[in-house]
C-alpha cells in the first residue's frame, strides 16, 4: 500500500472518528444510538472515488468511532467487550460501504448519481437501505450479545441504528456527488429567485419549529412538515439538482436536531417513537426527492438528445434544399457566361469579367457541395459500443406515442445481445425514421404491426424494422433512396429521409436497403461489425 | 441532322442553351414544360433527350417512363451520390456546356 493510499485511510478514519462524534451528540437512551450517522455518506463517497482501498480506513474509524462511546459509560473490566462490539461495528460498516458502492458503481454511468431512475433506485435500496440493514445487524447483534444493550431493546436500537445509518448515506451522498464527483454545483446560476425561494423557505421551517417549541404549540409544525412534500417536490421542478440536495440534507438536520432537543412536533408517545417517526418521515421524503430529481434529470438528458438529433436533420434537409434551389440559378449564370465567351470571343475586358463570373460560379459550387454534404451527414462520427437492444428499445420508446395513436404494435424480436460500434445518435435516426415511414404507410391498416430484429453475421449486424406491409411496388422501389423523392402528401415528407439514412449507413461503411422478408416490407440497415 | 431535346422547367436556362449550342450541327428543341415535352416525344422521332431531375411537374425519372423506351436519355441533376436510375444513359452534371453535347451528339 503506498503513501497516498495509507494518508487517505488515515485520514478517511480521523474524519469518521469526528464526524461520529459529533452526530453521537444527537443520540439517546437507550443503546446511545445516533439517529442520522453521517460518518456513513462520507465514507460512500471517498471509497467511490478512490477505490476499495480505503475499507481499511472505514473499518478503522467505525472501531474507534464506536469503541469509544461504549467505553465510558461501562466499568473497566468490560473494556474487552467494549472493543469486541467496535469490532462488529467496524465490520458491519466496511460491509455496509463495501455493497453499496459496489451496486451503485454496477449502474452508474458518467457519475450520475442521479441520472436516471435506475441507479437512483439501486442507491436507494441497495446503496442506503440494504447497506445500513446489515451494518445495523452486525452493530445491534454485537451490542446484544456483548451485553452492552438488553435484548428488550433490540428492535427499538435496530429500527433506529438502520434508519439513522440509510438517511446518514441518503441525504449527504448526492450533496457530495454535486460537489466533489460531478461537479454539479458548479453548473448552478445562483440567482436572485433562487437565493430569495431557499432563504424564504428554510426561514420559514425554522421559525416555525422555533414558534412551535416557545409556544408549545405542535399544530404550527405538524401541518407544514406535510405541505412540505408538495412544496419540494416543485421546488425539485423549480431549481438545480444540488440545491435540492442540500435542502433535503439541511431540512433533515434540522428536522432531526428538534424532534431530539425540544418539544417534538410530530404526534409521538416517547421521544424513541418520535424520533423514529422524524427519521421515517426523512428517509420517505428523501427517496421521493431523490426519484424526483432522477426522473427530471433523465428527461432533460432525453430532450436534450431529441433537439440535437431534430435539430441535425432539420439543418441536413433545409440545407439540401437550399443547395438545391440555388444550383438552378447557378446554372443560368454559368451557361450565360459560357454564351459571353463563345459570342464575344475570349480577349478584351469582356473576356477579364467572364473569367470572374466563372471563379465566382466555382467557389459557390464548392460551397453547395459543402451544404449538400452535410445534408448527408458527412459530420465526423462519435463511434461508440452500444448495445443493440438498447439501442432499438430506445427507438422503440420514442417512437411508441406515434405508434399508439395509430393502432401500431411495435415490438422487438429476438434478443438482440450484441454490440454495435456505430454513431449511436445516427444510427437511431435512420431507425426512427424507418419506423415513422413504416408508420406513416400503415396508418389505416388494421392490424398493423411494425417488427425489429437483428441478425449477426461474421463481419455485419443487421438491423432490420420489418412491417405488415406487403411490399412496395416496383416503381416505387427504384426510386425510393432518391433525395426528393416521396410519396407522402405536400408538407408531410421532403423526401430525403430516406437519402439521408442511407448516406449515414454508408458513411458507417455499411448500406440500407429494401428487402420482402416473408412477404412483408423491410428496411434492412447493415452495419460492418467492430471497427468501421 | 440529329434532333436533341432538352428539357428543364427553367425558361432562362433553356433560351441560353439555345444561344450557346446555335453552332452546332443538331436540331435542338427546348421544353419548359415537361408534360409538352411527353408530349410531343410521344409523336416525333428524336436522337437524344437530356431530362432535368426536378422538375415541379413531373421529375426527370417520371418523365422517362411515359416516353419510347428507344429514346436514348441522359438525366440532367446537380445532386452528388446519385445512383443512375434505370432507363437513362448516364448522368450529366449540371450545368453543361459544348464539349457535353458534342459528345451526345458522337456517340
Amino acid at each position: 500500500m503506498n503513501l497516498k493510499i495509507t494518508l487517505h485511510n488515515v485520514l478517511l478514519a480521523l474524519v469518521y472518528f469526528f464526524v461520529a462524534k459529533f452526530c453521537q451528540y444527537f443520540a439517546i437512551e437507550p443503546g446511545n444510538v445516533t439517529p442520522i450517522w453521517l460518518s456513513s455518506g462520507i465514507c460512500f463517497v471517498w471509497v467511490y472515488m478512490m477505490g476499495y482501498k480505503l475499507l481499511p480506513g472505514v473499518f478503522l474509524g467505525a472501531f474507534l468511532g464506536n469503541v469509544t462511546a461504549y467505553i465510558f459509560p461501562i466499568v473497566t473490566e468490560e473494556i474487552v467487550n467494549a472493543l469486541l462490539a467496535g469490532l462488529f461495528n467496524g465490520v458491519g460498516d466496511t460491509l455496509c460501504i463495501f455493497i453499496g458502492v459496489y451496486a451503485v458503481k454496477q449502474v452508474i454511468k458518467e457519475n450520475e448519481l442521479l441520472g436516471d431512475l435506475k441507479t437512483a433506485t439501486t442507491f436507494v435500496f441497495v446503496g442506503s437501505l440494504l447497506s445500513s440493514f446489515i451494518s445495523a445487524l452486525f452493530g445491534v447483534s454485537g451490542l446484544c450479545i456483548l451485553g452492552i444493550i438488553p435484548f428488550e431493546a433490540y428492535f427499538n436500537v435496530f429500527i433506529t441504528w438502520f434508519v439513522g445509518d440509510a438517511i446518514g448515506i441518503l441525504l449527504p451522498v448526492p450533496v457530495f456527488f454535486n460537489l466533489f464527483i460531478n461537479r454539479k454545483i458548479k453548473q448552478v446560476n445562483f440567482h436572485f429567485s433562487l437565493i430569495f425561494e431557499c432563504v424564504v423557505g428554510l426561514a420559514l421551517i425554522l421559525g416555525l419549529l422555533f414558534a412551535s417549541i416557545s409556544t408549545g404549540t405542535h399544530f404550527l409544525i405538524d401541518i407544514p412538515v406535510f405541505i412540505l412534500v408538495p412544496l419540494l417536490a416543485v421546488a425539485a421542478f423549480r431549481h438545480p439538482e444540488p440545491v435540492i440536495n442540500i435542502i433535503i440534507l439541511l431540512i433533515g438536520f434540522f428536522a432531526l436536531y428538534f424532534t431530539i432537543f425540544h418539544t417534538s412536533n410530530l404526534a409521538g408517545i416517547t421521544l424513541n417513537q418520535k424520533l423514529l417517526f422524524t427519521q421515517l418521515f426523512i428517509l420517505s421524503l428523501g427517496s421521493t426527492l431523490l426519484f424526483i430529481i432522477a426522473s427530471i434529470n433523465r428527461n432533460t438528458a432525453l430532450s436534450i438528445l431529441m433537439t440535437r438529433r431534430d435539430r441535425l436533420a432539420t439543418l441536413g434537409e433545409l440545407s439540401a434544399s437550399v443547395a438545391h434551389e440555388i444550383n438552378n440559378p447557378l446554372a443560368i449564370i454559368a451557361t450565360s457566361s459560357e454564351v459571353l465567351k463563345q459570342e464575344y470571343g475570349v480577349h478584351g475586358v469582356g473576356h477579364e469579367v467572364v473569367k470572374k463570373i466563372d471563379t465566382s460560379v466555382i467557389r459557390i459550387s464548392k460551397i453547395i457541395r459543402g451544404l449538400k454534404k452535410f445534408a448527408y451527414q458527412d459530420e465526423t462520427l462519435s463511434l461508440q459500443v452500444v448495445s443493440a437492444q438498447k439501442l432499438l428499445q430506445d427507438c422503440v420508446d420514442f417512437t411508441l406515442p406515434k405508434a399508439q395513436r395509430h393502432k401500431i404494435k411495435i415490438s422487438i424480436c429476438e434478443l438482440c445481445d450484441t454490440d454495435i460500434y456505430c454513431d449511436e445518435l445516427q444510427v437511431q435516426q435512420v431507425i426512427i425514421n424507418l419506423l415513422n415511414n413504416a408508420m406513416d404507410a400503415m396508418r389505416n391498416c388494421d392490424k398493423a404491426w411494425i417488427q425489429l430484429s437483428c441478425l449477426v453475421h461474421d463481419d455485419a449486424i443487421e438491423l432490420i424494422v420489418k412491417d405488415s406491409g406487403k411490399g412496395i411496388s416496383s416503381d416505387v422501389v427504384d426510386r425510393l433512396f432518391n433525395p426528393f423523392y416521396t410519396t407522402k402528401n405536400v408538407g408531410e415528407g421532403t423526401g430525403l429521409g430516406l437519402s439521408i439514412s442511407k448516406g449515414i449507413a454508408k458513411h458507417h461503411g455499411g448500406n440500407l436497403s429494401y428487402k420482402l422478408i416473408e412477404g412483408h416490407t423491410a428496411f434492412v440497415l447493415t452495419l460492418p461489425k467492430g471497427a468501421v | 441532322m440529329k434532333t436533341v431535346v432538352i428539357v428543364d422547367d427553367e425558361q432562362d436556362l433553356c433560351e441560353l442553351y439555345q444561344m450557346l449550342f446555335k453552332g452546332i450541327e443538331a436540331n435542338l428543341l427546348t421544353f419548359t414544360n415537361p408534360l409538352e415535352a411527353v408530349e410531343y416525344l410521344n409523336q416525333n422521332q428524336v436522337d437524344h433527350c437530356l431530362i432535368d431531375y426536378r422538375m415541379p411537374e413531373l421529375t426527370g425519372i417520371e418523365l422517362r417512363q411515359r416516353i419510347p423506351d428507344t429514346i436514348p436519355c441522359y438525366l440532367v441533376t446537380g445532386e452528388l451520390d446519385m445512383s443512375l436510375p434505370p432507363g437513362f444513359v448516364r448522368l450529366i452534371d449540371k450545368p453543361f456546356g459544348r464539349e457535353e453535347l458534342l459528345k451526345i451528339l458522337e456517340s
